[in-house]
């Protein structure tokens, strides 16, 4: 694969390794965050229809459950993007 | 319903596509090299890219799919919202980063970055092109059903049509003019919506009470082929009869005749309160002729906004486990089907590094999933315009979008017609890198220098895109939604365990990962194609028959077959373990 690999560099910044170990922990919490709460949104709808037909301040939980779920999406990805950018601009103490 | 199709349409349509095609032959002229004819040389700009990624995204499953399936039940349409939003979330926290660490201008060269193994190219550029070919038919459906009432034209000659501008924009120019029709595409529909949805709002909800929107309606096709409706033959003039346009509302709370303009909150509290016909469809053959009667049915709006009235999903609400297996399969494939689509993840190597890579991504979930929340708004004001066309529920939006005049409708359709372009596109791209890369350099090791591969490339365009008109034609009347809930299944099975362990687990091997993708792939696959929804559709048996004869307890494979995935290869990675495995 030797040949795929020698056009101009995709990637060539140089990555300081507990950086990266930490936006990837980042990344791996809010995912398991947003998927628990996807999965209690799967799982209401299959087997407590009864819950999601009920009505909060004239609209159903349904609606607004799913209308959360993008919400939360959103929400999650400008919060890592700006939790990853972070560090990166703070000086590093250690640098001599 | 007949087409009446519009002059201002045709040419607002005629000046977009030129424009687009203006767009590719500019930035076409600039792609030499192979790097910029996959991967635009990594140079996008990383808003541009997200914008674009929602672009690529927003297919005509969503548009017109979405729109259409919430306009005849409701919340339905507004879960394959969800689902297909969520999956972004896995693609932004546990795939972006690392693939783009890892890959050049494909799928395969992600898996590879670890082993260096022909099984596994051969497997990743399969799967890249059955995904890529199936997420291309309802596409191509889509384009068919937008051109016919919209020019008048057969359905077959709009997915010509399709097929013909695309293939022209791809083999001049590649990735970097399909990002900008990408771009554009992306910022239209977003824009447009958004217009749209104001326009419903201030329009509000007000009942319709004319007699006829309680009758029934019947389209009777004869063995010669001709049509009767409503008991007259098919046509605009005296004597004849065509489909009448529905969507109306019934009952509105506190005796209320019209709301005026309302607020969002105040649509959907309105709504919920209020009663809304639906249609619902029975089909029936005998002796060859084929019955289709659509019965109006008052519906509160409770029932409306919470999940359960469109077949796929009916028995939902029920005790069958089946029909709950079943959605919790169909969320789970569009939940990991995202992150798992060649065409998509193509898009990771644009940019030029992972930072630029991961803010892509956030600008793309953020433009799709305010898209998303406007089609809720889109597909709920369709449900109740009096627009909606019983026999092609793809058409919701734009002929929603006539109902306030003829500028919108033609904006309307034009966006939907370049969001099949920048779709197709986008995939016909990822597909001929497939083959390029994957499966003539990779795997049959063909020798090819830098410019032999963009004009391969560039050929295999032309192939692919010859390939998808005529599947476009032969899927013709299909669902656009359950065509893409199929690429999503494969998709998931096939590619996503195989990024995920190679990510996560030391003990992959190459041959874990090559049997997971043919295991997955040909699991979904199979199972698709002997499900009773294929049986039914496709191959068009009778519902009860179909029931009969299915291989397959319910429909969506995702809930068995990426598991399957998963179990494949982790059994085959211990099994080859000593010799090959990351861990040595």
């Amino acid at each position: 694969m030797g040949s795929l690999l020698e056009h101009a560099p995709v990637d060539s910044e140089p990555e300081d390794e507990a950086l990266r170990r930490r936006n990837t922990r980042l990344g791996y919490t809010l995912f398991a965050l947003y998927f628990l709460t996807y999965a209690v949104f799967v799982g209401l709808n299959a087997f407590a229809p009864d819950v999601v037909a009920r009505s909060v301040g004239g609209i159903t939980v349904a609606v607004w459950y799913g209308l959360g779920l993008i919400g939360l999406a959103m929400v999650l990805a400008v919060l890592y993007a700006w939790l990853c950018h972070a560090p990166e601009r703070q000086p590093r103490d250690d640098v001599t | 319903m007949i087409p009446q199709p519009s002059p201002l349409a045709v040419v607002v349509f005629l000046v977009f596509v030129l424009l687009t095609l203006g767009l590719s032959f500019y930035f076409g002229a600039k792609a030499r090299s192979a790097a910029s004819y996959f991967a635009a040389g990594g140079q996008i700009h990383w808003f541009v890219n997200g914008v674009a990624f929602a672009g690529d995204y927003l297919s005509a499953a969503s548009f017109l799919g979405i729109c259409g399936m919430l306009s005849r039940y409701g919340y339905d349409g507004f879960l394959y919202s969800i689902g297909f939003l969520a999956g972004w979330v896995v693609a932004l926290f546990v795939i972006a980063e690392p693939l783009k660490r890892l890959g050049r201008y494909t799928f395969a060269d992600a898996l590879n970055s670890r082993f260096q193994s022909r099984g596994i190219t051969l497997a990743a550029g399969v799967s890249a092109l059955v995904v890529s070919v199936f997420y291309l038919i309802p596409q191509m459906v889509g384009a068919g059903s937008l051109i016919y009432p919209l020019l008048g034209l057969p359905h077959w000659l709009g997915v010509v049509i399709v097929g013909v501008v695309v293939t022209l924009i791809v083999t001049t120019a590649g990735m970097v003019s399909t990002t900008y029709v990408q771009f554009l595409k992306g910022s239209l529909l977003v824009v447009f919506s958004g217009v749209l949805t104001v326009l419903i709002l201030l329009r509000g909800l007000t009942v319709d009470d004319r007699p006829e929107v309680n009758e029934p309606q019947i389209i009777v096709t004869q063995a010669d082929g001709t049509v009767l409706v409503n008991g007259l033959p098919r046509g605009l003039d005296e004597g004849h009869a065509d489909l009448r346009p529905v969507g109306s509302i019934s009952r509105l709370p506190n005796g209320l005749w019209s709301t005026g303009p309302v607020t969002p909150w105040g649509y959907l509290q309105t709504l919920q309160q209020s009663e809304v016909v639906l249609w619902s469809e029975k089909t029936e053959t005998s002796a060859g002729i084929k019955t289709q009667t659509f019965t109006p049915k008052p519906t509160p709006g409770t029932d409306i906004l919470r999940p359960g009235l469109s077949p796929l999903f009916k028995d939902l609400r029920g005790d069958s486990l089946v029909a709950k297996l079943n959605f919790i399969s169909l969320m789970l494939a569009l939940f990991a089907g995202t992150a798992s689509l060649p065409h998509v993840l193509i898009r990771y190597y644009t940019v030029k590094d992972q930072s630029a890579a991961r803010l892509s991504t956030v600008v793309g979930i953020g433009t799709i999933g305010l898209f998303y929340v406007l089609t809720l708004f889109l597909g709920l004001g369709a449900m109740t315009s009096g627009t909606m066309d019983l026999s092609d529920s793809n058409m919701a939006a734009p002929l929603l979008a006539r109902s306030f005049g003829d500028w919108l409708f033609a904006i309307i359709s034009a966006i939907a017609f370049t969001t099949v372009l920048g779709t197709v596109s986008g995939l016909i791209v990822a597909a001929s890198g497939a083959v390029v890369h994957d499966l003539l350099t990779g795997v049959a090791r063909v020798p090819l220098n830098d410019h032999q591969k963009v004009r391969i490339g560039k050929l295999s365009s032309l192939v692919i895109g010859a390939i998808s008109i005529v599947l476009g034609i032969c899927f013709q009347g299909m669902n656009a939604g359950f065509l893409v809930g199929w690429a999503f299944s494969v998709a998931a099975s096939a590619n996503l365990p195989s990024l995920l362990m190679i990510l996560f687990w030391r003990g992959t091997t190459k041959q874990g990962v090559a049997a997971a993708i043919f295991v997955g792939m040909l699991s979904s696959l199979g199972w698709i194609l002997l499900s009773a929804e294929t049986m039914q559709k496709v191959y068009g048996f009778p519902a009860e028959q179909a029931q009969n004869w299915a291989m397959v307890p319910f429909s969506q494979p995702g809930l068995v077959t990426i598991p399957l995935g998963f179990l494949t290869l982790i059994l085959v990675s211990l099994a080859t373990r000593s010799r090959n495995s990351l861990a040595t």
